[in-house]
């Protein structure tokens, strides 16, 4: 007998003294207990922190892991292990997407649904054969039944929208009965439960449990920094040249040259028989980086925008040298242009990025037009257009916004919330591409002979880092909470008519 | 029923709770029964000897001293090891010198002391080395059922069994070590 053995034999002999184990060994109740804290946790949902992903996940991979070890118990607890699985695949299938600028609809949630209702089902008849097999005299699970009816009702009702407190509360307080009753009846069933022979596993528990963890969350990750993007149809520039005649007038009138070049021939024979033309230059800067200013001159009311003061240092024959923050690396260029002709007016609204970040992901411009701000003067023409354009490797590309609509949307301000009309375009830059520019012109009808006034905005909003769930530029900076996850710039073409000014 | 009033009943002579009593206890005592007795006919023979031993002893239960199911994993696993020591004597061939089952006064008093030395030593270990020990020299399981219910694979349980032997023979020494 060698060593190991004799050694092995000793403590088998000497284990009876020991206390009766205090130590449960029991099957059933360990599979069942993760299973009962999956369902828990897939069923709750706290909007914070992101547990309304990581609670459920956790929840998903538990329920694999306790149906596991009961899946050649019976027929049923072997579907249990099947559809816990799909349960699981589709939860990291549907957190993943969540991170793309894809729209999946209900189908994730219809999935889930089905699994989840055909899961209780077989929960609830697996409970039952366990039952059986362990000689109960009336084999029933009745916790598990009523978790399956209680689910079946709740499908209709999610699906008309029941909302609100008074409604929901029941539910909440019927479901955690329900649990309750089924932690119950598990633990009822725990005596029973030695008849269940857990199934060999090939990988353990927390290999699974970490695995599926990272593996879903290196898939979002992946889909955060690689997928948050649109996708856009970049073309090697190859316009049709320009009407010479009508390019001459525009220039002779005041059309910024550098904005002219990125239009294409439409867009030019559009503006023929220009009567006025007005533009209007803003720089943006980044408000991160400066330099600093250490002047003797105070710089009262002459300060420029992009200066700020910082303090004053005293010398010492009592006078004072003052250091300026000077914001100047520039980050954009907006240029503004309005084309008047007769009974219309086209606006023009071109952004050229100026040293974009490395990282891109969306980029939105939204367009307040002049019938917004001044309704008794202009109307809606009806015609926009716009697109992308960039350098690299010493080519220019073009391509046409991912997304450019007109509309209108509920818009809450501190004042109360209004409609407000916008056109929006929405692209993501070419990788490693430079010289960036985007612009949008859009036509408005003149509903006065004579114009006075003229304010069209345009808001230019750059996604500056990934976000989970996925939410594109624009609704990004009209959420109170995430618009940090933004670069914006917010210019206006504002100019009054000669006469009245 | 509650557990206490249903061994009443079984020392009164009540063969209705004595049937109740294997209809909730039945899957437990199988469940030891299992990995000591390989084979159905030994088990099913144990397991008539254990309702017997219930039977004959209901009265002597004392539920302030432990629970029933202590009460049952104790009786079970003692007639499970009887009935396979049993058995294996009855398929050895006989030797010639023998020693004697019980030991000397002197063997009897180094157990005690061995026994008790174990005890301390299984009390201050972690939970899941417990677990190990329990599974492993109390219920006597063999590697794969501990795999499958622990949902390691049984290379790692036999890992974790080879560091729970050397880590037990460091802390026994002494007599385990002989």
């Amino acid at each position: 007998m060698s060593d190991d053995l004799r050694f092995d034999q000793m403590l088998t002999e000497d284990a009876a003294a020991l206390p009766p184990p205090g130590v449960e060994v029991n099957p059933w109740r360990e599979a069942m207990c993760l299973v009962l804290w999956g369902l828990g946790l897939t069923t709750l949902t706290l909007h914070f922190l992101y547990l309304d992903v990581i609670l459920p996940a956790v929840g998903a991979i538990l329920m694999v892991l306790g149906f596991r070890t009961l899946r050649r118990e019976n027929r049923a607890m072997q579907w249990c292990y099947r559809l816990s699985i799909a349960a699981a695949a589709v939860r990291s299938i549907a957190y993943t997407l969540n991170a793309l600028p894809w729209e999946t609809g209900y189908v994730p949630a219809y999935v889930t649904i089905l699994l989840t209702l055909a899961l209780y089902v077989c929960l609830w008849r697996g409970m039952v054969g366990v039952s059986r097999a362990a000689g109960s005299e009336k084999p029933a699970a009745p916790a598990a039944g009523a978790l399956v009816i209680f689910y079946a009702v709740m499908i209709p009702l999610a699906y008309i929208g029941l909302e609100g407190w008074l409604a929901v509360l029941p539910l909440v307080i019927i479901y955690i009965v329900i649990l309750r009753n089924l932690m119950k009846l598990s633990r009822s069933l725990a005596d029973t439960g030695y008849v269940v022979t857990a199934a060999p596993v090939r990988l353990p528990s927390w290999a699974v449990l970490w695995g599926y963890l990272g593996v879903t969350l290196a898939a979002i990750l992946l889909a955060m920094f690689l997928g948050q993007r649109y996708p856009m149809d970049w073309q090697p520039r190859a316009d049709v040249p320009q009407d010479a005649a009508i390019r001459a007038e525009l220039l002779e009138r005041g059309f910024p040259e550098k904005v002219l070049n990125d239009l294409t021939a439409e867009e030019t024979a559009k503006m023929s028989g220009a009567t006025e033309i007005r533009t209007q230059t803003d720089m943006e800067y980044d408000k991160t980086r400066y330099r600093e200013l250490n002047t003797d001159i105070w710089y009262d009311t002459a300060m420029p925008d992009n200066w700020q003061y910082d303090h004053a240092e005293k010398q010492q024959d009592g006078s004072y040298r003052y250091v300026y923050r000077i914001y100047d690396v520039r980050t954009c260029v907006m240029t503004h242009v309005a084309v008047l002709l007769e009974e219309e007016c086209i606006i023009l609204h071109h952004a050229a990025i100026v040293k974009p970040p490395k990282e891109s992901y969306t980029e939105a411009m939204e367009l307040w037009p002049v019938w917004y701000g001044d309704p008794d003067e202009w109307s809606r023409g009806g015609w926009y257009q716009g697109r992308v354009l960039c350098d690299k490797d010493g080519r220019s590309y073009a391509a046409g916004f991912s997304a450019l609509t007109e509309g209108s949307y509920e818009s809450t301000g501190f004042f109360g919330s209004s409609r407000r009309s916008a056109i929006t375009a929405e692209w993501s830059r070419l990788h490693g591409s430079e010289n960036i520019r985007a612009y949008i012109l859009y036509d408005a009808r003149s509903l006065t002979p004579k114009w006075g006034y003229l304010d069209s905005w345009c808001n230019c909003a750059r996604q500056t880092r990934p976000v989970y769930p996925f939410r594109d530029a624009l609704t990004l900076w009209h959420s109170w909470i995430t618009n940090d996850s933004i670069d914006l710039w917010q210019t206006a073409l504002q100019v009054w008519s000669d006469e009245i000014a | 029923m509650e557990d206490a009033s249903l061994m009443k009943q079984i020392a009164g002579g009540d063969e209705a709770a004595l049937q109740a009593l294997l209809r909730r206890y039945g899957p437990l005592i199988r469940y030891i029964l299992r990995p000591i007795l390989p084979d159905q006919r030994d088990r099913e023979e144990c397991y008539a000897d254990i309702s017997l031993k219930i039977w004959q002893t209901a009265g002597s239960f004392d539920e302030t001293k432990g629970t029933l199911k202590a009460w049952l994993t104790v009786l079970s696993r003692n007639s499970a090891l009887n009935h396979a020591r049993r058995r294996a004597e009855a398929d050895a061939p006989l030797e010639e010198n023998m020693p004697h089952e019980a030991g000397s006064a002197e063997e009897a008093l180094l157990r005690r002391e061995r026994q008790a030395k174990l005890k301390a030593v299984i009390a201050a270990l972690p939970p899941e080395e417990r677990n190990l020990f329990y599974r492993k020299y109390y219920y006597c399981q063999p590697t794969a059922q501990m795999a499958a219910e622990l949902c390691l694979t049984e290379r790692a349980v036999e890992g974790r069994l080879y560091r729970l032997r050397q880590r037990l023979r460091a802390m026994l020494g002494g007599d385990f070590c002989e």
